[in-house]
C-alpha cells in the first residue's frame, strides 16, 4: 500500500505539473513570440524539478532531521538578504536576479526548511512550554521578512501551515484558538487601515457595483471561467485570459487553465490537490519516526491548502489574494521547490521502509 | 520517549482536516460548475459587451474641380497631439519639455476641461517621433487624434464665399453648411465605414479581430462648369448655380 501511495504521489505531482505546462502554453500562445516560449520554459523547469524530486527521494531519512538546523539557518538568511540584493517586481522585493531572465524567489525554497524546523521542534524532547515558545519564535522569524517584502499571500500560507502543523502535532486547542483570535484582530486592523483591502472586500461582495474598478478582477475571473464551458476551447487556446485576466500565468493560473480545458478536467485538478494529502496519509501509515510522520503529512498539506486557496480565489469563492497555484503557475522557483518538497516527502517514506526492513532483519 | 512519539501526531485531527478539505473541494467544484455552466450565458454576454468595440471611419469628402480640371478644394487627413492631463503637472511638464526639443515651443490649447491640443497638423517625422518616444511610454496621458481637414486652392473672399464652409460631425465626417459645399453636399459626401474589433483591457485592438461591418465609400468629386478665374471675379456666381 505504501509503494502504491509513493507512486500515486509521484504521478499526481508530475501530472499536475504537466497540466501546468499546458496552461502556460495556452495563456502565452496568443501573445508571445515565439508562441511556445513560456510553455517550453515551464516544461524545462518541470523536467529539472522531476529529476530533483527523484534524486532527493533517494537521500536517507535520517539525514533530514540531522540537517534541519543547518539547512534552516542557511536558507533563512536568504530572506533578509533580499533587502540588500533583491529586486522588486510588482512592488514586492522577493527575488534575486541571477540573469535578466532568471530570477529566484527564496520564499518558495524556504517553505521546506520552515516546515522541517517546526516539525523538528514538535518532535523534540523539550517540555511543552519550551516547544511552544520555540514554535512561535520560528514561525515569526520566518514570516516577518516575508511580510516586509511585502508578500502577504505567502505569509498567510506560512501562518496557516504553522497552525495546522501545531494542531496535528497535538497542540493545545486553547492556544490555537488564541492564535486564531490574534490573527483575526490583526486582520480587522489591517482592514480598517488599508483602503486596498477594503476595495478588495467590496469588489468581492458586489463586483457589479463598480465593474471597471474594484469589481474588475472578480468579474474577469467569472468571465474567464464562463468561456471554459464543459470542455474548454476546442483548440486548447485561451482567448479571454491573455486579453483581460490580470496575471494569467501566476495568480490567475487556475482560471486560465479552465478556459482552455473546461469544467470536467478542472474537477480533476481540484481532486488531484485534495488527494495529495490523502496519499500522504497512506504513505505515512507504516512509518515509525514521528519526525517523518509529521513531515510526510505537513508538506503535502501545505501545498494542498495553497492550491485550494488559489482555486477559491479564482472561482471567486473568497476575496482576492496574490497566491500562485503550486505546480501549475508559471515560475521556476515555485515549481522546482515544490518538486524538491515532495522529494523530501518521498525520501522520508523510502528511508523509513529501509529502517523497518533493518528492524525486521534484526528481529 | 515512546509516549512522546505517540503524542506527536493526531490521526483524528488530521482526519478532521481532511474532512474540511473535502468540504472545501466540493464547494469549489460547485463554484466552478456555477460559473462554467450555470451562469455561463450571463457572463459570456457581459464579455461580449466589453470585448467588442464598434467605430466609424469617416469617409473622405469629394474634391471640387473647376472646368479646367484644376483641383479647387480637397480633403487631407491631419494628426493632432492630444493630452488628457493638466499640462501644469510636474511629470507632464517634464514630458512636454522633452517634446519641445523636437517639436519646438508648445502652448497647450484646451479643448475642454479634460483635453488639451499640444500640436496639430503634425508632419510625418513628428508623428513617428511622438509615437516611438512619447506614446509608447506614456499612452495613458498622450494620444494622437486624426481628422479630415478641407484644403482650398485660394483664400480669396469671393472664392471662399462661392465654395462655402464645412462643419465636422461628431463622427468626424464633413458636412457642407454653405455655398457649393452645401448645395452639393449629398454628392460630395460618401458613406462612413463601420468597423468592429476586439480590444484588450488596455483598449488596444487585438490583431486579427478587425471586421468591416460597413464598407467605407469616399465622396464623389465635383466638376464645376466655371473656371477659378470666373469664380474669383464674379461674387454673385453662387446664385446661378443649381444643385
Amino acid at each position: 500500500m505504501k509503494n502504491n501511495a509513493y507512486l500515486a504521489i509521484f504521478i499526481t505531482v508530475v501530472l499536475l505539473a504537466l497540466a501546468g505546462c499546458l496552461a502556460i502554453y495556452n495563456v502565452s500562445s496568443s501573445r508571445c513570440i515565439p508562441f511556445y516560449y513560456h510553455g517550453l520554459r515551464q516544461f524545462c523547469w518541470t523536467f529539472i524539478g522531476a529529476c530533483a524530486m527523484f534524486f532527493i527521494s533517494k537521500i536517507p531519512s535520517s539525514k533530514w532531521q540531522k540537517w534541519t538546523p543547518f539547512y534552516a539557518i542557511i536558507t533563512w538568511f536568504s530572506l533578509p538578504a533580499l533587502f540588500l540584493f533583491g529586486i522588486t517586481i510588482n512592488q514586492m522585493t522577493g527575488w534575486f536576479a541571477i540573469t535578466s531572465s532568471i530570477h529566484i524567489q527564496p520564499s518558495e525554497f524556504t517553505k521546506i526548511p520552515f516546515v522541517l524546523s517546526l516539525v523538528a521542534v514538535l518532535c523534540s524532547p523539550f517540555s511543552t512550554t519550551k516547544k511552544d515558545l520555540y514554535f512561535i519564535a520560528i514561525t515569526f522569524f520566518w514570516i516577518i521578512p516575508i511580510a516586509l517584502q511585502p508578500d502577504f499571500g505567502t505569509m498567510s500560507i506560512y501562518l496557516l501551515t504553522a497552525m495546522l502543523i501545531y494542531w496535528i502535532g497535538n497542540g493545545s486547542h486553547l492556544k490555537i484558538i488564541g492564535f486564531i483570535s490574534i490573527i483575526f484582530i490583526i486582520t480587522l486592523i489591517i482592514y480598517q487601515l488599508s483602503s486596498r483591502v477594503q476595495n478588495r472586500i467590496h469588489g468581492f461582495l458586489d463586483p457589479f457595483s463598480d465593474p471597471e474598478n474594484t469589481g474588475w478582477h472578480i468579474l474577469q475571473f467569472r468571465t474567464t471561467l464562463a468561456h471554459g464551458g464543459w470542455f474548454g476551447h476546442s483548440s486548447f487556446e485561451t482567448e479571454w485570459a491573455p486579453l483581460y485576466l490580470p496575471l494569467p500565468h501566476s495568480d490567475s493560473a487556475f482560471a486560465s487553465i479552465i478556459e482552455a480545458v473546461g469544467f470536467i478536467p478542472g474537477i480533476f485538478i481540484i481532486i488531484g490537490f485534495f488527494m495529495i494529502p490523502v496519499f500522504a496519509k497512506k504513505l505515512m501509515e507504516t512509518t515509525t519516526s514521528p519526525f517523518a510522520k509529521l513531515t510526510i503529512i505537513a508538506i503535502p498539506l501545505m501545498y494542498s491548502i495553497q492550491a485550494l486557496v488559489h482555486i477559491a480565489v479564482n472561482t471567486t469563492t473568497i476575496p482576492i489574494t496574490g497566491i500562485t497555484l503550486p505546480l501549475l503557475s508559471y515560475g521556476g522557483s515555485s515549481l522546482v521547490s515544490t518538486f524538491i518538497a515532495f522529494g523530501v516527502v518521498l525520501s522520508l517514506s523510502q528511508a523509513t521502509k529501509n529502517k523497518s526492513n533493518l528492524l525486521q532483519n534484526s528481529i | 520517549m515512546i509516549s512522546h512519539i505517540e503524542n506527536s501526531f493526531s490521526s483524528k485531527r488530521f482526519f478532521i482536516i481532511l474532512c474540511i478539505l473535502a468540504t472545501i473541494s466540493v464547494v469549489l467544484c460547485f463554484q466552478l460548475y456555477r460559473y462554467t455552466i450555470l451562469e455561463r450565458d450571463h457572463f459570456l454576454q457581459y464579455a461580449n459587451q466589453i470585448i467588442w468595440r464598434e467605430g466609424i471611419i469617416p469617409s473622405p469628402r469629394g474634391s471640387i474641380y473647376d472646368c479646367n480640371n484644376i483641383c479647387l478644394v480637397w480633403s487631407v487627413r491631419t494628426h493632432s497631439f492630444i493630452l488628457n492631463q493638466n499640462p501644469q503637472k510636474k511629470h507632464i511638464a517634464q514630458i512636454i519639455k522633452k517634446c519641445e526639443t523636437i517639436l519646438g515651443p508648445i502652448s497647450p490649447l484646451p479643448i475642454n476641461e479634460h483635453f488639451w491640443i499640444l500640436r496639430d497638423q503634425l508632419s510625418p517625422s513628428e508623428l513617428a517621433w511622438i509615437q516611438s518616444e512619447i506614446i509608447s511610454s506614456s499612452s495613458q496621458f498622450f494620444s494622437i487624434q486624426s481628422q479630415m481637414s478641407r484644403c482650398y486652392i485660394s483664400n480669396h473672399p469671393n472664392f471662399r464665399h462661392f465654395i462655402g464652409e464645412v462643419d465636422v460631425t461628431i463622427h468626424g465626417s464633413q458636412l457642407g453648411i454653405s455655398g457649393i459645399e452645401k448645395k452639393f453636399n449629398s454628392h460630395l459626401t460618401g458613406t462612413n465605414g463601420i468597423y468592429r474589433v476586439k480590444v484588450n483591457y488596455k483598449q488596444d485592438f487585438v490583431p486579427g479581430s478587425w471586421t468591416d461591418v460597413q464598407k467605407l465609400k469616399p465622396g464623389n468629386s465635383l466638376k464645376l462648369k466655371y473656371s477659378l478665374q470666373e469664380i474669383i471675379e464674379n461674387p454673385t456666381l453662387l446664385n446661378s448655380v443649381e444643385s
